[in-house]
């Protein structure tokens, strides 16, 4: 494996971790507090359904953008403007969206699967905002 | 290292500052808040429990006593059901609760999610709540908002008073509104004398006192400042066997103090930290709820954690000299 795509695959694993965070946050919160696998185990899974596609959109991105000639200094320092992002994203978004709808009938959990589908929805949010921040970064710097 | 130009410089310094500062905001603020709060909501406990199954005596009484569990969210649920599991083992017809019975908006508009919810299977089976109020059960400083959020909770749990006294078998229990001005303010003169009154004349076997803010606390709130000078001689003159309390988010027991016992039960749906004081005989910061049994003269408690476990058991005789 070259440099440049080992680089590529730790940005990619960067960024799954930063989508994968909250949830496990939260599970080990759920753990040191006794209730182990009954508060974040149903959002890791949603998160890493969310993180793997960011994930390969992320090492494609970089990648595709080194091979397409850009400078690799505009290329990182896009990409990590895009990873402070996501990373930020993914924990304040789901953390701002659940405080504002608490109490929501909406968001009845005993139905199953509103919770999980929110939390996939700010994750999904989050990883566009990471994406739109890198692509932002990297348009602007060569402009 | 290539020389950087001027968008390039400024972009990587956005971005060093932004690593930076999102490292810090993620690591020290943002992931404890999440793992602190409760707000992922929780499913309701579907335990049916059969009703009435405790036998009222004169001699003996087992209740729970649990503080606050407002969020409604999967920890909340989570100890919500160990209380109704608590329940089908040793069933108890009175749960106390130590205030801070809502979480994230008001007591009227979020009564099912934080009460009704997660404690349906003691209500179906006809367990009566008693509330001592808490400082998030309309803030603190008593404004005319808040008071009419005490009104809204006592009035929804059938609560008599913000300070009353109830009698259950040979336990009498006095419930204290503790928060500032209630019981620490300029007019707590009224509330001390009444308790005064209250523990003078009773005569049961047991006194045991609820109340939000804790008199002994190693946890992130600690020890109500004034509380040892100003109830502390009261509560020990009276003889009072056990002092409940929650609003930090651990277990803990004190030894003794002057004969009084003093515990913290408000893990019921947060945790915060906790470090053992000179005063502490037992600390978890967990998710729990205190199942205690009164049976004559022996009175036994049991922390019982989300998931079962008993993270701390102790026995009291009652205090000699009634």
């Amino acid at each position: 494996m070259t440099v440049p795509a080992a680089a590529a695959a730790g940005y990619s694993l960067l960024v799954l971790a930063a989508v994968v965070a909250p949830a496990v946050v939260l599970e080990s919160a759920g753990d040191r507090g006794g209730v182990r696998g009954a508060v974040g185990a149903d959002l890791i899974g949603v998160s890493a359904a969310v993180g793997v596609p960011a994930a390969v959109l992320a090492w494609r991105g970089v990648r595709r953008t080194t091979r397409a000639g850009r400078s690799r200094t505009d290329v990182w320092i896009a990409a990590s403007c895009g990873l402070v992002t996501v990373a930020v994203a993914a924990s304040a978004l789901p953390t701002v969206v659940l405080h504002a709808t608490t109490g929501l009938p909406v968001l009845d959990a005993d139905a199953g699967w509103p919770v999980p589908a929110l939390w996939a929805v700010c994750l999904g949010a989050a990883v566009v905002a990471g994406e739109a921040s890198r692509r932002g970064v990297l348009r602007w710097l060569a402009g | 290292m290539p020389a950087l130009n001027r968008r390039q410089f400024l972009a990587a310094s956005l971005g060093a500052v932004g690593s930076v500062a999102a490292g810090t905001g993620l690591g020290s603020q943002l992931w404890p808040l999440m793992g602190r709060e409760d707000l992922v909501p929780g499913r309701t406990p579907e335990l049916v429990l059969p009703a009435g199954a405790w036998s009222p005596a004169a001699d003996r009484l087992t209740f729970a006593a649990v503080g606050d569990t407002g969020s409604g969210g999967r920890q909340a649920m989570a100890v919500a059901d160990r209380m109704a599991r608590g329940y089908q083992d040793s069933p108890y017809g009175l749960v106390t609760h130590l205030g801070d019975l809502c979480y994230y908006g008001s007591v009227e508009d979020r009564f099912d999610d934080v009460f009704t919810r997660p404690m349906r299977p003691l209500i179906d089976a006809g367990v009566a709540f008693e509330l001592a109020i808490g400082n998030h059960d309309g803030a603190l400083h008593h404004s005319d908002a808040s008071l009419a959020e005490i009104d809204a909770e006592l009035r929804l749990l059938g609560t008599p008073a913000r300070h009353y006294t109830t009698s259950h078998g040979p336990v009498d229990f006095f419930y204290l509104d503790s928060s500032t001005p209630g019981l620490f303010g300029d007019d707590a003169s009224v509330q001390l004398e009444w308790l005064d009154d209250a523990l003078a004349s009773s005569t049961n076997q047991w006194k045991v006192v609820c109340m939000h803010h804790p008199v002994y606390s190693s946890g992130a709130h600690g020890s109500t400042p004034g509380a040892d000078e100003l109830l502390e001689p009261l509560l020990a003159d009276r003889r009072v066997d056990l002092v409940l309390s929650g609003h930090d988010h651990h277990y803990e027991r004190t030894h003794p103090v002057d004969g009084v016992t003093y515990v913290v039960s408000g893990g019921g749906c947060k945790t915060t930290p906790v470090r053992p004081g000179r005063f502490t005989a037992a600390a978890s910061s967990t998710l729990q709820y205190l199942h205690v049994d009164v049976v004559g003269d022996r009175l036994t408690g049991r922390s019982v954690r989300a998931d079962g476990r008993v993270v701390d058991r102790f026995e009291l005789r009652a205090r000699e000299g009634r």
